[in-house]
């Protein structure tokens, strides 16, 4: 696993539970056509422009764009 | 115990907390309050044995030696009755008055404040044998003094001051005694008490109520997991759990919050793959 999919899943585990891995799997397999692990540091934002449509599905709007500046903010750090 | 174990978390939380608090206050309340009553004492027998000084001190002590069976209409004898008058006057709760000396077989009354103005039969004239001394009514003739418990005698049950009346060559020839009765020393401890168990008791309704809010806050946020966990037995995934808070039940209340978006997320998952 690349380091920036294991600093987004630390960030989005405190949202979106035990299944934050699935979440991302699917997510990159399905609107990514990729497989999560191989994320780099220039494909965050792609990932957040299909994270934040999906996630609303489950945790809604509000914790999402908590969770989305989380993950601008880590991966800009690690930049 | 097998009731209190049926009971709710609420009624639990607030029993036991009753149950510590007043075993906690019952015991400090009766440790403080037998100390709060032998100081009350303290107090009032060095009040007794400084005014009887006082008065003491006042008194011409050649006059008061002078004094013989028989002269309680004289000048003299009235001088000295005013002195002990006009300070009982001043002095709350104190009932009798009186100067004393030694006799060759005890102690006698020699000056009373009550003679001619109180209740016939309870005064004393000049010679009159008093029989039920104190030790400490003995050590009044020589340094100011007082009981240390109550006494009783054929006018009452009193706690008593005394202090010594000296003559001009600074001799001891008598003594001052104030008497002030028991019922108005307990009823003096008594209001101690009283205020103490009231305030223990205020102290008990506060914490009871700050319990029980307590209490109920928690009872509200265990009820909306609950009810969450219900809907989400049934199939239901969109629960929204509105816990705010930063202890512990906050934490399994995100937990939980992180469990339902999971379920929520392998279940969209499945949908998908079918």
């Amino acid at each position: 696993m690349s380091s920036t999919s294991e600093k987004i899943i630390s960030v989005s585990v405190h949202y979106l539970g035990p299944a934050t891995k699935n979440f991302y799997d699917y997510l990159a397999k399905e609107y990514m056509k990729t497989g999560f692990d191989k994320v780099g540091p220039t494909q965050v934002k792609e990932v957040i422009k299909w994270a934040r449509p999906l996630s609303c599905l489950f945790i809604g709007k509000e914790k999402t764009e908590k969770m989305v500046s989380e993950i601008e903010q880590t991966a800009s750090q690690a930049n | 115990m097998a009731i209190c174990l049926k009971c709710k978390l609420q009624s639990k939380l607030v029993l036991s907390f009753l149950l510590m608090i007043l075993m906690i206050s019952g015991l400090t309340f009766f440790v403080t309050y037998h100390e709060v009553k032998n100081q009350i004492k303290d107090i009032i027998r060095s009040d007794l044995m400084n005014k009887a000084n006082i008065i003491a001190m006042s008194i011409n002590g050649d006059l008061h030696e002078s004094l013989n069976p028989g002269d309680e209409g004289t000048e003299g004898y009235k001088q000295i009755q005013d002195i002990l008058s006009n300070a009982r006057e001043r002095t709350d709760s104190i009932t009798y008055i009186y100067t004393m000396r030694r006799t060759s077989t005890g102690v006698e009354f020699v000056v009373d404040a009550d003679l001619g103005k109180g209740t016939p039969g309870e005064e004393t004239y000049i010679g009159y044998n008093y029989d039920d001394t104190t030790p400490e009514l003995l050590l009044g003739f020589e340094h100011p003094d007082a009981d240390r418990e109550f006494a009783t005698d054929n006018w009452g049950t009193f706690l008593s001051g005394y202090a010594p009346i000296k003559n001009s060559k600074g001799e001891n020839v008598g003594l001052v005694g104030i008497d002030m009765r028991s019922d108005d020393v307990i009823k003096k401890q008594n209001f101690i008490g009283y205020t103490m168990f009231f305030m223990v008791g205020i102290a008990i309704l506060i914490a009871c109520l700050i319990i029980w809010l307590f209490s109920a806050t928690i009872k509200k946020d265990i009820k909306k997991l609950n009810q969450a966990a219900e809907k989400i037995s049934t199939g239901d995934m969109d629960v929204t759990i509105d816990v705010k808070r930063s202890d512990e039940i906050g934490e399994l209340a995100e937990s939980f919050s992180r469990m339902a978006a999971s379920l929520k997320i392998m279940m969209h998952i499945q949908k998908k793959k079918k």
